[in-house]
């Protein structure tokens, strides 16, 4: 694009995104979602929870007392109708927690606790409610009691059992006799409740809290006339010591809270803009005029997707000012919740990083809302085309939010994912930022990355007719099932493509519950052989059984579709030295990528060793290592799947898309990077020979020289002195250097090769 | 100026497989002419016209405007017209002289020259009443108003107007037409598509009658009337559609194409 071009493509870029800006701005509900609400909606929503807070932590809850004549009379638990005032908590008031005891109420005390207090009538009922949990819990179990608690819509009830005052009295005497040993086996008050309820867990809950502190009174009582100190209690502990900060206090609360909504506004940001901005222009019939002008259809998208962007960034920070400055003051006005009032706002270099963050983040956001929106063709649709992706950042943000997740090399690369805990890590943390600072780079790129693939189809379906001017069809099954058979091409297309690796994974994850698990008393051995004959099953009906059915149903041509076609020898033998030769530097790349990956996980690491066993049958474990994935897994992903992708002839796409979908087929993330690689060089050769022998062989050989690695290479490295070419390190046959570099040059000759070698075929064909 | 040969397009259909929207349609049009494309709904015509228009693409055929292939150079074809429909295409938010602006804008008129072409147009159209009006507030005949000043903002050689006065009251369609006169007198090469007859007979020098996406007689009214034996457009318009819309219509052999022009 030259000078000029590129100068009036920006203009009208420019164009377009100030008049899509001033239409959105002059919407009402637009920026009533954008500016007011933050605005308003968050100081009110912050005061208004306090209030309901302190309306619920003040309701009233009953518990009944039975057997409150078995009480000592030192210390005292129950006087005058109510909990002695010495076990609240400072400052509580008693009123919260009304006690309905079998005692009969004394006339003093209650004038006191009118507010507190029960109608006879409803005290006799309760009372006689309790005594009926008591006699079903001793005669019929918790399960029928429970349900009698529920019934008669119960609390709590504190059981003291009969000769609780003796028991305590007489230990007392013995201890002040200085007898030997004392047992403690008397029977215990104990409080009845059902945890599932929420009333009657608060009520627990502030019983409870009584409870231990008399409960306290009477065994540091009880120490004393044993002569003991009261830190017996407490013999091998002292209290933790909190070195926690006010601002380290406040970064943790900001770590929690400005991550989940700096995402979650970022979607909501870009939602009903997006929206708008396609579907709603489709339905009012302005966007056909847009498209008449002339603008490209890039140059429209980029100039909504700035759009966008741009609010969903404002939406952001104005959530997350007024979200800070909000819960800043309702902290300060609730200042024995921690931290004496004091909550700072994060330091300014953690909000630059926060704004530096946001920019990929809305991109992606922005981006996908746009290629979703275009789908639609109302508002109405719109909204049911993105609440999906809404769904998903959601998801994704509760597990940011789980505690101890943490960004690992892994998590750092995720959409979404990476960048929220990034800021996390900077927000708890700002002194010790350069632990995840070393994660910046790679959040930052791959974010971009995200974003500009999420744009790129997005570009992708405004070129699209039958997107863009989709009419509304009523989905029937049986007419959308014989179009399907009518119009199924010689080979498969792109989504049917993709729907079989979404098949493939869904039967992946499905299939790990039905297979049956080995014995608990099973040997190594028949654990090992149990689980070989499990993966030649999976093989077979999760991986190559959609491939092969699909190809069947859907395609005129299974056969070109699963690329069933002979190749010469040179080809054939070919792949089978390409897997030689790769052999030592895969099996370095994966032992160099340790630090990325870490270790096997446990499940893994156990099944690995235990295919390591001898006495396993080697015929067995060829067949499922090595026969049935080559097999399987070559029909389903250079199969199936690269022939949809390359069905439009874009083969560099659909080989990068298949080998990707091949490695994260493989699941245990060690093996996802070297899957995704030789999955790319598996699809050049299934594309350049238009047949699955290569491959095959390739993958055959590769899978055998990992089992031999596995199961005889360390052996073998311990026996032979032979340093120039591997040695055992660790447990592990490595590789040397020259080995590798060996290898590396071998399969680029054997590759130059093939290509020489079809470029000649090509000449005399 | 315009020139279609063998024109089709094929849109998927669950239920029908593929169906021909537009069936090797051929026509030319030259410059100071009204071109008119007369159709019952669901003909063709605004697929046609979208092709023109370089929003579809053509599944067969060649349409060439201005000189330029709508397939391979749309940005050129684009930068050369003029399209006009019933649905205005006017912003709720914007008012007459913004959404004008806008337009002019995106067609590369320099801000000096545009605005004095913009005060040509306004008072052209008798627009300046309600210049500063959001396209809310307006009537349906202020809007395509609106619409039309879009349309000739940057004087392109080539105008399209597809269905421009359905749902327009007597008096607006009336302006309308004249407007369009006006157009044609000034040398532009106009593409009118219409179901209603009289504006067929005002305006067009020449006309196509397309039905189920295929041409089934062209030529200007009076030989078209005196070739069916029919007193006036309706009768022919009629006696046409009854005749052949019956008839084959997928793996008819006749090539509807060669029958204009």
């Amino acid at each position: 694009m030259d000078f000029p071009t590129w100068s009036r493509s920006v203009s009208r870029i420019g164009l377009i995104v100030s008049r899509e800006l001033r239409d959105q701005m002059r919407d009402r509900r637009t920026m009533f979602l954008v500016v007011v609400l933050p605005m308003l909606l968050y100081p009110a929503l912050g005061l208004g929870m306090m209030q309901l807070t302190l309306l619920f932590g003040e309701q009233p809850r009953t518990v009944i007392l039975l057997g409150a004549d078995n009480l000592p009379d030192d210390p005292v638990l129950f006087v005058n109708d109510r909990f002695a005032v010495e076990w609240l908590r400072k400052g509580s008031d008693p009123n919260r927690l009304r006690v309905v005891s079998d005692r009969t109420p004394s006339a003093e005390g209650s004038e006191s606790l009118e507010a507190a207090q029960v109608s006879d009538k409803r005290r006799e009922k309760l009372l006689a409610a309790a005594r009926a949990v008591q006699q079903t819990l001793e005669s019929e179990g918790a399960e029928a009691a429970g349900r009698v608690f529920d019934a008669a819509e119960l609390e709590a009830v504190l059981l003291i059992p009969p000769g609780f005052r003796d028991s305590l009295a007489s230990v007392r005497q013995r201890l002040d006799q200085g007898e030997g040993t004392v047992e403690a086996d008397w029977q215990r008050p104990a409080v009845v409740y059902n945890k599932a309820a929420e009333k009657s867990a608060a009520t627990w809950m502030r019983t409870t809290a009584v409870l231990e502190r008399w409960e306290g009174a009477i065994l540091a009582d009880l120490l004393k006339r044993a002569r003991l100190d009261e830190a017996f209690t407490h013999p091998a502990l002292a209290d933790p010591i909190d070195l926690s900060l006010p601002a380290q206090v406040s970064a943790s609360l900001w770590g929690r809270l400005f991550p989940a909504f700096l995402v979650i506004m970022a979607v909501t940001g870009a939602f009903y803009p997006a929206i708008d901005l396609v579907a709603g222009e489709k339905e009012r019939g302005t966007m056909e005029t847009l498209l008449i002008c002339p603008a490209t259809r890039l140059e429209v998208v980029l100039g909504k997707f700035v759009t966008v962007m741009l609010f969903s960034m404002t939406t952001a920070m104005l959530n997350l000012v007024s979200t800070g400055f909000t819960g800043k003051q309702l902290l300060a006005m609730a200042p024995a919740q921690g931290s004496g009032g004091s909550f700072d706002l994060p330091p300014v270099t953690t909000l630059v990083w926060l704004g530096v963050l946001l920019l990929p983040l809305s991109a992606l956001f922005s981006a996908l809302a746009l290629a979703l929106a275009t789908f639609a063709k109302s508002s109405k649709e719109g909204q049911y085309y993105l609440t999906p992706l809404l769904m998903v950042t959601m998801g994704l943000t509760v597990f940011c939010l789980t505690p101890g997740t943490e960004l690992t090399p892994q998590l750092c690369l995720l959409p979404v994912v990476g960048p929220a805990l990034l800021l996390k890590g900077l927000l708890l943390s700002p002194a010790q930022a350069g632990s995840v600072g070393v994660y910046i780079l790679p959040v930052l790129v791959s974010s971009c990355v995200y974003s500009g693939l999420a744009l790129w189809w997005a570009v992708e379906l405004f070129h699209r007719e039958e997107v863009l001017f989709r009419e509304g069809e009523r989905f029937e099954l049986v007419p959308w099932l014989k179009d399907l058979w009518r119009t199924r091409g010689e080979l498969p297309t792109f989504a049917q493509a993709a729907t079989c690796f979404s098949l493939i994974m869904l039967l992946q994850f499905f299939a790990s519950g039905w297979f049956p698990k080995p014995p608990a008393d099973a040997t190594s051995v028949e654990r090992g052989t149990m689980m070989l004959q499990q993966v030649i099953m999976q093989q077979c009906l999760v991986i190559a059984g959609p491939a092969c059915l699909m190809a069947v149903a859907l395609t005129r041509n299974p056969q070109r579709t699963l690329r069933l076609r002979g190749a010469t020898l040179g080809w054939i033998a070919g792949g089978a030295a390409l897997a030689l030769c790769l052999h030592p530097p895969t099996v370095e790349l994966q032992e160099r990528m340790k630090w990325f990956f870490g270790e096997l996980p446990p499940a893994a690491k156990g099944m690995f060793e235990s295919l390591g066993d001898p006495e396993i049958p080697i015929g067995l474990l060829f067949v499922a290592i090595a026969i049935a994935p080559a097999i399987c897994e070559e029909l389903a992903f250079r199969g199936f799947i690269l022939s949809g992708f390359g069905s439009r002839g874009r083969f560099i796409l659909a080989i990068l898309f298949s080998s990707l979908m091949f490695g994260a087929v493989h699941m245990i993330p060690q093996q996802v990077l070297n899957a995704g690689l030789l999955g790319t060089l598996l699809g050049w050769m299934a594309v350049r020979s238009g047949s699955l022998l290569p491959g095959f062989a390739f993958h055959l050989v590769n899978n055998a020289l990992g089992l031999w690695h596995g199961r005889v290479g360390t052996p073998w490295g311990e026996a032979h002195s032979a340093t120039w070419f591997a040695d055992t390190v660790g447990g592990s046959l490595r590789y040397s250097g020259l080995t590798v570099a060996v290898g590396l040059a071998m399969a680029v000759g054997i590759v130059v090769s093939l290509r020489r070698r079809l470029a000649g075929c090509l000449r005399q064909g | 100026m315009i020139r279609v040969e063998g024109l089709t397009k094929t849109f998927h259909d669950l239920k029908r497989g593929e169906v021909a929207a537009v069936d090797r349609v051929s026509f030319h049009v030259a410059p100071g002419e009204i071109f008119g494309l007369l159709g019952a709904n669901g003909a063709g015509k605004t697929t046609c016209l979208r092709i023109l228009s370089t929003v579809l693409k053509p599944t067969h055929g060649l349409a060439m405007v201005a000189g330029h292939n709508v397939l391979t150079e749309p940005a050129a074809v684009r930068a050369r017209i003029g399209f006009m429909s019933g649905n205005t295409g006017v912003y709720d938010r914007m008012s007459a002289w913004e959404f004008v602006h806008y337009y002019g804008r995106l067609y590369g008129i320099a801000e000096n020259r545009l605005r004095e072409r913009m005060e040509e147009v306004f008072e052209i159209l008798q627009m300046n009443d309600y210049r500063d009006l959001p396209g809310a507030r307006m009537s349906t005949g202020m809007k395509q108003k609106v619409s039309i000043a879009r349309t000739i903002i940057h004087d392109p050689p080539v105008m399209i107007f597809d269905e421009p006065t359905s749902g327009l009251d007597v008096l607006v369609a009336r302006a309308l037409l004249t407007t369009i006169e006006s157009l044609k007198a000034a040398g532009k090469c106009i593409i009118f598509s219409t179901h209603i007859m009289r504006e067929v007979e005002r305006l067009c020098d020449r006309i196509a009658i397309i039905h189920r996406g295929r041409i089934l007689a062209a030529g200007t009214v009076a030989e078209l009337e005196a070739e069916h034996s029919q007193p006036d457009m309706e009768e022919l318009f009629f006696d046409l559609i009854t005749k052949m819309g019956t008839g084959p219509i997928n793996g008819d052999t006749r090539d509807s194409g060669s029958t204009q022009d």
